[in-house]
């Protein structure tokens, strides 16, 4: 006999006005068009469901309440019910004066889902002192006799109070809680939600242990993807070349270089936006120039390099991080070396073929163009502080997300090591179709995620 | 369900195909009960049998079919024109193992290159191959901006040719175009055998007869267990140029099928064989490699078909008129001799410079039962500090209605610190409305 629980599991979402409930549905459901969200009481009037998925099936039905907002007065007006439990809570709904019920309809809206639903997420704008009101509304919604999940929101933004609402709610009996806040995301956190429902509702453990399972497998891959590509930009941008040229030729050669390095980042912002689920329009980074989805600072600005903590001194060296002149034979491979790699990889031809432009180019003195080391390192460096703001960006937040001053800066550990594996596949002149470019890339990808 | 490297190879064909058209791509087959692999090889089967993407996909294979059958021919022809020629121009009497070397020695000499240049870089190993490969790069480069049918030829020459499976490829390539060429070769022989008549011999100014039969026997064993006649020490010997074998007809034949076995047994045989493994081969790698589905592409069909979320559906509607916005005007600065309250100040509020701090802050109910009571007493006007980061809820507004009758409308003002962004503010002049306060009663200082 199948004891399966009931789905979707519905879950209320309630609490004070203006505590983050929409921000909390937007974040789970991986949505910002989700409801409207406005820093101010009052913003969602009705009820909104929408439903988590996987593969097609509901799993859990997230109910979008109003914000509970005058809990002292309702608290009086259950009492002279004189009724307790979920009775009271029927009779308010079913009975309650013509006034009373005009006067209460946002809360008689979140007392009917608090009725309806399985277990309620009670959602808590940690920054705020611990009041009357809101052991008031706790106490109204322990009466639909469903249990309530407290849910911490805000926490990145003022965590002084946390320690004053654990204690409060455990005076209020509800020992289990968590910390989530819907602005500064982490998926650590959306986890510890699902399993503290887990141990709520015992009932639901497997359902809610699936959708876990998908959700966790389904972030890592979105996390990978985002790394691949930034891992795939920085590759091809430390392999890019361009022929050599000289004069007027060379110049126009420089500036199409600038503007293929321009056009591969601006590439590499989109499908990163996108495979997070950020639409352009609505990520605002003020410390990252980036605004309706494109980077808003010029990479080869001097400005970048500053911001970055770069030398800008060795950048204007060689053009202001203007594409390098490389000579690729002088630059780590000899002409007896590429006789010899020539020789191991069986014919002469191949030397010829794969070296011959550039040894009739150093025979001219013409350089090949390549992205120099500064420009690359900018690209990191951008790249890494775009993945490590949107990686912990809730799909609730409107404002910008704070960059850690002194983590930006730094080119972390083993970047030389890469950009150097990344250079040799400039020296063996191989295509991206070659094992040594694969073998590098995942290189890359492995390096970038153990730095994220 | 993990995919076959057909599969594979035919999702990232559409992948390329979908990105170039830009179009959204269409789910085609219902998603429902599959999982998003068994989805997507159903979508991509579906897409194959119902739209014009089937001759975009073929059309590499069929180029590669066409260009390694036409190869095949041209190299049976070169392998019997060679072996015509070479025989042909003879004369009557053929040396044995002069023709021997002839026909397999350049094979078994380009085995052992193919098989040292694949130790020492195996993507570019031997030399006929990896040109067969330049060629299908030529028909099928890369493009800028490439047609559906180029891009598709594309992902299917990197997926066979240039991924890690690609140097057995060229491998059983190479293989197959030496097979036939040997396989033209031995029809050479066939068609001369059958209509010409040739004495076999041999000859040699340093070895001896011993020598001879030492290496036509060690060549012999194998074709025997193959049913193939071969000459015995006897007929070796007797084929010296020098003299003549007593059954010279029989000697000739045995001669004839030795040389046949041996084309057939140590060069045709070997690299059908050695292809064969590299087939083998590349097939076991071909289905160890994996389809990327971390790729945009396959995250946004995940996300299209296969929603995380469903969209928001309104279950209470709110039937409520919006409210009206307050008209902003200057605010009035309270009196100077006000009593001052606060309003669920929070502890660590920043007090305007000055101010006493010994001041009801309305928190609770019997704060504000307390509050009423000094407000009745004292007869002033009375101003209430609030947070301005805060917006007023019903529960605040009832307060400050509470307060409004207390001390007469026209005696209290809500003092905002700081001053809040619009939304909040109105959210105060709606709550002062209320409680039949002027817009100029909320102030700041």
């Amino acid at each position: 006999m199948s004891n399966s629980p009931p789905l979707p599991l519905i879950l209320a979402v309630v609490g004070h006005t203006n505590t983050g409930k929409t921000s909390l549905l937007r974040t789970l459901l991986r949505n910002a068009d989700f409801g409207e969200v406005r820093d101010s009481a009052g913003t969602t009037r009705h009820v909104e469901a929408a439903q988590l998925l996987l593969r097609g099936k509901p799993y859990i039905e997230l109910r979008d309440t109003p914000g509970l907002e005058d809990s002292i007065a309702l608290a009086g007006h259950l009492k002279s019910t004189g009724l307790r439990g979920r009775s009271c809570l029927e009779h308010f709904i079913g009975q309650a004066q013509p006034d009373v019920a005009r006067e209460f309809e946002q809360e008689i809206k979140v007392l009917r889902q608090a009725l309806e639903c399985h277990a309620m997420l009670y959602v808590i704008d940690c920054r705020e002192d611990v009041l009357e009101k809101y052991r008031e509304e706790i106490a109204a919604l322990s009466l639909a006799s469903r249990p309530i999940l407290p849910v911490l929101n805000f926490i990145q933004a003022d965590s002084r109070q946390l320690q004053n609402w654990r204690t409060a709610l455990a005076e209020l009996g509800l020992h289990a809680l968590v910390e989530f806040d819907t602005v500064a995301f982490d998926f650590d956190a959306e986890k510890r939600l699902y399993q503290k429902l887990q141990t709520l509702l015992e009932t639901w453990y497997q359902p809610l242990q699936q959708l876990l399972d998908y959700r966790a497998e389904e972030w890592q891959q979105v996390r990978n993807a985002c790394i691949a590509q930034v891992a795939a930009l920085l590759v091809e941008m430390a392999t890019y070349t361009q022929p050599p040229g000289q004069g007027e030729q060379r110049a126009k050669q420089l500036e199409s270089l600038q503007n293929t390095v321009r056009q591969r980042e601006q590439h590499c912002l989109r499908n990163v936006l996108e495979l997070l689920n950020f639409s352009s329009a609505n990520v605002q980074l003020t410390n990252l120039p980036v605004q309706n989805g494109e980077w808003e600072l010029d990479l080869f600005a001097p400005e970048t390099l500053k911001k970055f903590g770069l030398d800008t001194a060795s950048a204007a060296a060689t053009g202001a991080a203007l594409g390098a002149g490389v000579d690729l034979l002088l630059a780590g491979l000899s002409l007896g070396a590429a006789s010899l790699t020539g020789a191991a990889l069986g014919t002469a031809w191949h030397t010829s073929r794969r070296y011959g432009k550039d040894l009739l180019a150093r025979a001219r003195g013409e350089k090949i163009l390549c992205v120099d080391d500064t420009t690359v390192n900018v690209l990191l460096l951008r790249q890494l502080s775009l993945l490590r703001h949107l990686f912990r960006r809730g799909h609730a937040a409107l404002g910008p997300v704070q960059l850690n001053e002194k983590e930006k800066a730094e080119i972390p550990s083993g970047w030389r090591e890469q950009l150097t594996r990344a250079r040799s596949l400039l020296q063996l002149k191989v295509g991206v179709d070659s094992r040594e470019y694969k073998n590098a890339l995942t290189d890359m990808k492995q390096w970038l995620a153990s730095v994220l | 369900m993990s995919l076959s490297f057909k599969q594979q190879l035919i999702a990232e064909q559409i992948r390329v195909i979908e990105e170039i058209q830009g179009a959204e791509p269409q789910p085609v087959v219902s998603s429902s009960g599959l999982n998003f692999s068994s989805w997507l090889v159903a979508r991509n089967q579906e897409l194959v049998r119902r739209t014009p993407i089937q001759s975009a996909i073929q059309f590499a294979p069929v180029i590669f079919r066409r260009l390694l059958i036409a190869v095949s021919v041209l190299l049976v022809l070169i392998g019997a024109v060679t072996s015509i020629k070479a025989l042909g121009n003879a004369g009557t009497q053929l040396n044995i193992f002069w023709v021997l070397g002839v026909l397999l020695g350049l094979s078994w000499l380009s085995l052992v290159l193919w098989l040292a240049t694949l130790l020492l870089n195996r993507d570019h190993a031997g030399v006929v191959a990896p040109l067969f490969g330049k060629v299908l790069g030529r028909l099928l480069p890369e493009r800028q901006q490439p047609t559906p049918k180029q891009a598709a030829g594309r992902v299917w020459l990197q997926r066979l040719f240039l991924s890690t499976s690609g140097f057995l490829r060229l491998g059983w390539i190479t293989h197959w175009l030496w097979s036939a060429y040997l396989l033209g070769g031995l029809l050479g022989l066939l068609l001369l055998f059958a209509t010409r008549q040739f004495d076999f011999v041999w000859q040699s100014t340093l070895l001896g007869g011993d020598s001879f039969v030492q290496i036509t026997q060690t060549l012999t064993p194998q074709l025997a267990a193959l049913g193939v006649p071969v000459p015995d020490a006897q007929q070796i010997l007797a084929s010296s140029i020098d003299q003549t074998p007593a059954n010279a007809a029989e000697t000739r034949r045995v001669w004839a099928l030795f040389l046949l076995g041996c084309v057939l047994l140590y060069g045709l045989l070997p690299r059908i064989l050695i292809g064969v493994i590299c087939a083998v081969g590349e097939w076991r790698l071909q289905s160890r490699q994996t389809l990327d589905l971390n790729q945009p592409y396959f995250i946004r069909l995940q996300r299209e078909f296969w929603p995380q979320g469903s969209h928001g559906k309104i279950l209470d509607a709110d039937d409520r008129p919006p409210q009206m916005r307050q008209t902003l005007v200057s605010p009035r600065p309270p009196p100077a001799d006000c009593l001052w309250l606060g309003l669920e100040l929070p502890r660590e509020f920043t007090l305007p410079a000055g101010m006493e701090t010994d001041f009801i802050n309305v928190r609770d109910d019997a704060s504000q039962r307390q509050a009423l009571a000094v407000i009745q007493h004292n007869k002033r006007p009375v101003a209430v500090l609030i947070d301005g980061h805060k917006a007023a809820d019903r529960g605040l507004q009832r307060i400050v209605i509470d307060l409004a009758s207390a001390s007469g409308p026209r005696n209290l003002w809500l003092v905002l610190q700081p001053l809040p962004a619009e939304a909040k503010y109105q959210s105060w002049l709606q709550a002062a409305a209320r409680a039949g306060l002027t817009p100029e009663q909320v102030t700041s200082l």
